[in-house]
C-alpha cells in the first residue's frame, strides 16, 4: 500500500469518495470515523502537533487519485476530533488545530514515568531539556510540542507533582519535580 | 348534534347520524344553491368585464400586471387552471402556458453553456427572437409569472435574485448564500479570481475556493487559466452580457 | 378640544380631508367611535367617519350632527400612523360576538399625553366599528398602510407645496374623479403606485382600471365565500358521514369544480376526487402518456410532459397546476402510471411496474463492474445501461446514495457514484482487508490502475 514518508496509507486512501464529504447521515459518520482515526495515527507517527486547514497537506490530498479534501471537509473532520477531546482549535477562525494524538492527561502519565525511569523524583530540570535533553531522547517526550509540553506540566504541577519557575536566564523556564 | 363515542350508545349514535346527515344535506343543498347563484353572477360580471377589456389585457403589459397583482391580493389566481372563468373568459390562460413551453425549451437548449441558469433578460431576449410573428409583447413581468407556475412542476425552475439582476433557474440545484454572493460579484465583468473574492467578501481562501468549486462541478462556471498573472479566472456565462449562444437562431 | 390629545385634521370648504403630498386615502368606515380608555379627559369623539389613508387615520364628525355642536371643523382629528406603535390582534370570544368590533393599537403620546411620533409616553386607542363594516378587511388594510411607511418616503417632498397632489381640495370633489372614487369595502386600498399609473394613462384605461377594482371587489366576496365553505368541506369529512354517502360527495365534487372556476387553489382531500375536470384530464393524460413514457425508458420529467402534451394539443393549453393535479388523481384509479416525487423536488411519471428495487439491483451490478470500480459511473453512464434520460438517471442515482448503496465522488471530473465501501471496512482494523466480497473486489480493481 501506499506510504507518506514512513507512515503507511490504509487501502482506502486511494477510493475517491473518501476526499468528499458525504452528505448521507450513515455514510457520513463512517467517513468521519476513519479520517479521525487517520489523522490521529498520521500524526503521531510523524510527531506533528499542528494542522494549519490553509496549507497544503500530505494528508489531505492524494495525487495518485488527484482528489483533494475540500476546506469545509477539513473542517468537519477537526472539528470531529475537537468533539472528542482530540484536538483543539487554536484561533477562532479555525484556521489552526491543535492534534492532542496523545491527551494531555497522556502526556503527563508519560512525563510521569519519565521521571521515575530516570531517578528524577527530586530533581530540577529545564522545560526545554525535558523535550530535547539527552534523557528524553528515543522516548516520545522528544521533540514534542512545546506547548502541549507546557499544558502537561501545569497540570501535574495543579496535582502537587513539580513546581513551575522561572530560571536564570531569565526566560528559562524550570521544574522542580517532587513526586 | 354530538355523536357520543364508545360501545354502548350505538342505536342512538346511529339515529343521530342520520339526523345529521339529513341537516347536514339540507345545509349543503342550501349553500350549494347559494354558491351557484353567486358563482352566475360573478361569471356574468367577469363576461362583462371580458367584453370591455380583454383587449387592453392583452396589449397593454402594464395593465395585464396590474391585473395579476390585484388577483394576487384578493387570492384568486387566474392563472391556476385552464377551465377556470379567468382562462376561459379573458383567454389569458393559453398565452401564459405556452409562454411556460417556451420557457422550458429555450432553458433546456442554453444549459450546456450556463449550467441552467439564465438572466431573464437574457431569456426575455430570446423569447422575443422567437416568437417575432406573435401578436402579443412578452414583457418580464410576463415572464416571472409564467415561471412562477412552472415552479408547481417540480423540476427546480425559481426566480433567483442576485443582486439587482433576477437569474432563473431551470435545474433542481440548490444554491445557498455563499454561491449567490459569488454570482452577485461576477456580474460587473463576467468572471472572479480566488482573491478578488477572498477580499471583496472577507473570506478565508478555503471557503472561497470550496464555493467556486462547486459551482464548477455543477457547471455554472468555466476555467480559464490563460493569464500572464497566472491568477486562475472563474467565468459565469450566466451572468453574462455576452448572448452568443450556440444555435440561438435556430430556437 | 381635539387640538389638546390629537392633532387636528384640516378640512376644505366642504368637509373634505385635506391630505399631504403623496398621502392616499384607502379605506373609509362610517359611525366609528373613538376613544382611549387609559385617559379619562379624553374627549369621546362619537359615530364619526373614519378615513384611512397611507400616512394617518382621520376622524371626522358626521356632517348631520356637527352643524348642531357647532364645533365641526374644530372636531376633526388626525393620528399619524408614524405614531402608531403597535395593532393588537383582535381576540375573537363568545362576548364580543354580540357588540360591535374594535379596533385597538397603542400610539406613542409626550409626558402631556399629546399623540407625538417620537413621544416618550404611550396610549391606547380604541375604535368602536358601530356601522356595518368589515372589521378584519379594515385591520388588514390599516396594518398594512402602518407598515408600509409611506410617510418616510414622501418626506422630502412635504416641502413642495404642490396643489395638483392635494385631492379634492377646492374643487369640489368632482374634477380628482379618481381620488373620490373611494374602493368599496372588501378590496385592496389604491396605494400611490396605482394612483399616478392612473393619472398618467388615458382615459379609457382609467376606465379600465375602475372596472378592474369592481370586479376584484366582487372577486373578494368570492374568496370570502369560499373560504366558508372550504372550512365546512374539510371539517366536514369525518369518517361516519362523508367516504360512501353519494350526495356529499357529489356536492364536494361541485365544490371542486366552483373554486376551480374562481380560481381558488383547493387541496385534492382524501375523499374528494377533485373537479370533474381533472378527473376527466387525469384519464385522457393516463392515455396519452403510454408513448412518450415508453420512449424515455419507463420515466420522464413531468415538465417534459407538460410540453408534449400542451404542443400537441395547440390550444386550449392546460395550466402546470391542472397537469400537477390530473396526475394526481392517478392513484384513486386504477391505471398503469404513477406520480413520483424525488427528494431533490424532481416530479416524474413513471410506470407502476418500474420499481425502485429492480433500478438498484441494477445500478448496484453497474457499479461493481471493474471499471466502475475503479472510475465510479455517471449520470449519463447509468442512463445508457437504464434506457432512460440522464436527469432522470441522476434521481436514481441520488436515491439510492440515500439509502446506502452509493457514495459519491464530487471533483472537476464531475459528480460520479461509487459502491459505498464505507460499511465494508472494519474500523477497528482499517488494513485488513477480507479475503472476499465487495473491498477485496474494490481493492483488486484500484490497485490494476495503480501499477500503471
Amino acid at each position: 500500500m501506499q506510504e507518506l514518508g514512513d507512515f503507511k496509507l490504509p487501502p482506502f486512501f486511494n477510493y475517491p469518495p473518501y476526499f468528499t464529504l458525504q452528505p448521507v447521515r450513515d455514510t457520513r459518520e463512517k467517513q468521519v470515523q476513519l479520517w479521525k482515526d487517520l489523522i490521529l495515527n498520521y500524526c503521531k507517527t510523524q510527531n506533528i502537533f499542528v494542522i494549519g486547514l490553509e496549507e497544503d497537506s500530505p494528508l489531505f490530498t492524494n495525487p495518485v487519485i488527484e482528489r483533494s479534501v475540500s476546506h469545509e471537509a477539513r473542517e468537519a473532520f477537526l472539528s470531529a476530533l475537537v468533539s472528542d477531546g482530540r484536538a483543539e482549535w487554536m484561533d477562532k477562525g479555525h484556521r489552526k488545530c491543535l492534534i492532542l494524538w496523545h491527551r494531555i492527561q497522556d502526556w503527563a502519565d508519560l512525563i510521569l514515568s519519565f521521571v521515575k525511569e530516570n531517578g528524577l523524583e527530586d530533581s530540577v530540570m529545564t522545560v526545554e531539556e525535558i523535550r530535547s535533553g539527552p534523557e528524553s531522547q528515543g522516548t516520545e517526550l522528544h521533540g514534542m510540542d512545546r506547548t502541549v509540553l507546557m499544558r502537561a506540566l501545569k497540570l501535574l504541577e495543579h496535582k502537587g507533582k513539580l513546581a513551575i519557575f522561572k530560571g536564570t536566564p531569565a526566560d528559562e523556564e524550570g521544574v522542580k519535580f517532587s513526586l | 348534534m354530538r355523536r357520543r363515542p364508545g360501545i354502548g350508545g350505538l342505536q342512538t349514535a346511529a339515529a343521530a347520524r342520520d339526523q345529521y346527515r339529513l341537516l347536514g344535506e339540507n345545509v349543503a343543498k342550501l349553500r350549494t344553491d347559494l354558491m351557484k347563484e353567486q358563482l352566475v353572477t360573478f361569471r356574468s360580471q367577469l363576461e362583462e368585464f371580458a367584453r370591455k377589456h380583454k383587449n387592453d389585457i392583452r396589449k397593454n403589459p402594464a395593465f395585464r400586471s396590474q391585473f395579476h397583482e390585484m388577483c394576487a391580493k384578493v387570492g384568486v389566481d387566474p392563472l391556476a387552471s385552464n377551465k377556470g372563468f379567468w382562462a376561459e373568459l379573458l383567454g389569458i390562460g393559453d398565452f401564459y402556458y405556452e409562454l411556460g413551453v417556451q420557457i422550458v425549451d429555450i432553458c433546456l437548449v442554453t444549459r450546456p453553456h450556463n449550467g441552467g441558469l439564465i438572466k431573464l433578460e437574457e431569456l426575455c431576449k430570446l423569447l422575443g427572437q422567437r416568437r417575432k410573428s406573435a401578436r402579443e409583447a412578452v414583457s418580464e413581468d410576463d415572464c416571472l409569472r409564467a415561471i412562477s407556475k412552472l415552479k408547481v412542476l417540480g423540476s427546480g425552475f425559481e426566480v433567483i435574485s442576485v443582486g439587482k439582476s433576477k437569474l432563473i433557474r431551470s435545474v433542481p440545484t440548490e444554491l445557498n448564500k455563499d454561491h449567490n454572493e459569488i454570482l452577485e460579484l461576477a456580474q460587473s465583468q463576467g468572471f472572479v479570481t480566488v482573491e478578488e473574492v477572498q477580499r471583496r467578501l472577507s473570506w478565508s481562501s478555503g471557503r472561497a475556493t470550496d464555493a467556486l468549486e462547486i459551482l464548477l462541478d455543477e457547471g455554472l462556471a468555466m476555467i480559464d487559466d490563460g493569464h500572464r498573472d497566472g491568477r486562475r479566472r472563474y467565468w459565469f456565462p450566466c451572468v453574462s452580457s455576452a448572448s452568443s449562444y450556440v444555435g440561438a437562431d435556430t430556437l | 378640544m381635539a387640538g389638546k390629545w390629537l392633532p387636528a385634521a384640516e378640512l376644505t370648504g366642504s368637509g373634505r380631508p385635506v391630505l399631504q403630498p403623496s398621502e392616499v386615502e384607502c379605506s373609509f368606515l362610517s359611525s366609528v367611535d373613538l376613544n382611549c380608555e387609559d385617559n379619562t379627559n379624553f374627549p369621546l369623539f362619537k359615530s364619526g367617519l373614519l378615513i384611512l389613508t397611507t400616512h394617518r387615520l382621520l376622524w371626522l364628525p358626521d356632517t348631520t350632527t356637527a352643524a348642531a355642536t357647532n364645533s365641526a371643523a374644530a372636531a376633526a382629528a388626525a393620528i399619524p400612523l408614524a405614531a402608531v406603535t403597535h395593532i393588537f390582534t383582535p381576540k375573537k370570544s363568545i362576548k364580543n360576538m354580540f357588540s360591535s368590533p374594535k379596533v385597538r393599537f397603542q400610539v406613542s403620546v409626550t409626558p402631556e399625553g399629546r399623540v407625538a411620533e417620537r413621544g416618550s409616553k404611550s396610549m391606547v386607542i380604541t375604535l368602536i366599528l358601530r356601522g356595518k363594516s368589515d372589521p378584519d378587511a379594515f385591520l388588514g388594510k390599516f396594518s398594512e398602510a402602518w407598515r408600509g411607511r409611506a410617510w418616510e418616503s414622501s418626506g422630502s417632498e412635504a416641502s413642495s407645496t404642490s396643489n395638483s397632489r392635494q385631492f379634492g381640495s377646492t374643487d369640489g370633489g368632482s374634477s380628482g374623479g379618481v381620488a373620490v372614487r373611494m374602493p368599496v369595502v372588501g378590496v385592496a386600498g389604491i396605494l400611490r403606485k396605482e394612483q399616478e399609473m392612473w393619472e398618467s394613462t388615458d382615459k379609457s384605461l382609467q376606465e379600465a382600471f375602475q372596472d378592474l377594482n369592481a370586479l376584484m371587489s366582487k372577486a373578494k366576496e368570492m374568496v370570502m365565500l369560499a373560504e366558508k365553505m372550504r372550512l365546512k368541506l374539510l371539517s366536514g369529512s369525518n369518517n361516519q358521514t362523508s367516504a360512501t354517502n353519494d350526495e356529499e360527495m357529489g356536492s364536494k365534487e361541485e365544490m371542486q369544480d366552483w373554486l376551480l372556476s374562481v380560481g381558488i387553489a383547493s387541496p385534492v382531500t382524501k375523499e374528494s376526487a377533485g373537479a370533474l375536470y381533472h378527473q376527466q384530464l387525469s384519464r385522457q393524460l393516463a392515455d396519452f402518456v403510454k408513448i412518450p413514457l415508453e420512449k424515455a425508458g419507463g420515466m420522464i420529467s413531468l415538465v417534459d410532459i407538460y410540453c408534449f402534451f400542451n404542443r400537441a394539443r395547440g390550444t386550449e393549453l392546460i395550466s402546470p397546476d391542472d397537469l400537477l393535479q390530473a396526475c394526481s388523481l392517478w392513484e384513486k384509479f386504477d391505471v398503469p402510471v404513477m406520480l413520483r416525487k424525488f427528494d431533490s423536488g424532481v416530479r416524474v411519471i413513471q410506470n407502476k411496474s418500474h420499481s425502485d428495487e429492480e433500478v438498484f439491483a441494477r445500478i448496484k451490478s453497474l457499479v461493481l463492474e471493474p471499471e466502475a470500480l475503479r472510475t465510479g459511473i455517471s449520470a449519463s453512464d447509468a442512463a445508457m445501461t437504464l434506457g432512460i434520460a440522464p436527469a432522470m438517471a441522476k434521481e436514481h442515482l441520488l436515491a439510492a446514495e440515500s439509502k446506502g448503496l452509493l457514495c459519491r465522488d464530487v471533483s472537476p471530473d464531475g459528480f460520479r457514484f461509487y459502491i459505498n465501501l464505507f460499511q465494508e471496512i472494519n474500523p477497528d482494523d482499517v488494513y485488513f482487508v477480507k479475503g472476499h466480497g465487495i473491498y477485496a473486489a474494490w481493492v483488486s480493481a484500484a490497485s490494476a490502475s495503480a501499477s500503471r
